[in-house]
């Protein structure tokens, strides 16, 4: 359980700061880029919830799918010429909000409590970690490795037109 | 342990929710515009996962194909803009999109 948690807060962390980070970053594809790790990220989370089978449709839906369709769209003339985002309203913004919607269920945290299913549980991610799910993960990482590649390959070779 | 996993989903869930929701409001480039909305929608996928997995009151996937469908929406319709915009070399600056209304 403890494993678990900390993969959590790591898992957590580690998304919340490439989330944020896409609004710092002024070259379009690297904000894509940070995107798709977002969306890893997600389907990592949905491991430790002990969803294989959701966690392995994210991987190829959006980190395959989505991902690589903006990252083909945004491979040229993806630099932004204006500072895009105020990062300290939007910080500011993003506590607000989060401290409005978050209060009703942290004021009153027993009531999600008693729900009538069990906790995420280390065992249940164990049984299919062993299974082909590492398969479809290590196929995923490498079709992303081969793409973020080629884009790479594409602008050194001067095939894009930068502004 | 004193604070369950469902309601660290659930807070993990809204703080991503509230950081998209932020990016809309604060940023300027239409581009990351969307691409926060997106960051809003994976949020409410992982909402409604912790939501389901905790109570089960059906079958997830249906949601979750609305919610991914609207995401690839999103995306066709933002690199549809994006390169029409950026064929004709204008500014992705949502505060001067109104220029280009005629």
């Amino acid at each position: 359980m403890y494993i678990s948690l900390y993969l959590f807060a790591l898992l957590v962390a580690m998304e919340l700061l490439l989330s944020a980070y896409i609004f710092r970053v002024k070259e379009l594809l690297h904000a894509v880029v940070l995107l798709a790790l977002v969306f890893a990220t997600t389907s990592l989370l949905y491991l430790i919830a002990s969803q294989p089978l959701l966690a392995t449709i994210q991987l190829l839906v959006l980190v395959g799918g989505i991902s690589m369709y903006l990252l083909v769209g945004t491979a040229s003339e993806s630099f932004s010429k204006f500072k895009h985002t105020n990062m300290a309203l939007m910080l500011v913004l993003a506590a607000v909000l989060f401290a409005v919607i978050a209060y009703p269920v942290i004021s009153s945290p027993g009531s999600y409590a008693s729900s009538t299913t069990t906790s995420f549980s280390i065992q249940q991610q164990s049984q299919f970690v062993g299974n082909d799910l590492v398969i479809f993960y290590i196929i995923a990482l490498l079709l992303f490795g081969i793409s973020i590649g080629a884009i790479a390959l594409y602008k050194k070779l001067g095939g894009s037109k930068w502004q | 342990m004193a604070v369950s996993m469902f309601l660290l989903f659930i807070g993990a869930a809204l703080a991503m929710f509230s950081l998209g929701i932020a990016g809309i409001v604060a940023s300027r480039h239409a581009v990351i515009v969307v691409l926060s909305s997106e960051i809003g929608l994976v949020a409410s996928m992982l909402l409604a996962l912790a939501a389901f997995a905790y109570y089960s009151p059906g079958n997830l996937l249906a949601l979750l194909f609305s919610i991914w469908a609207i995401m690839a929406s999103e995306a066709i319709m933002l690199i549809v803009f994006y390169r029409y915009l950026a064929k004709g070399e204008m500014s992705l600056d949502i505060s001067k999109l109104s220029k280009y209304r005629d």
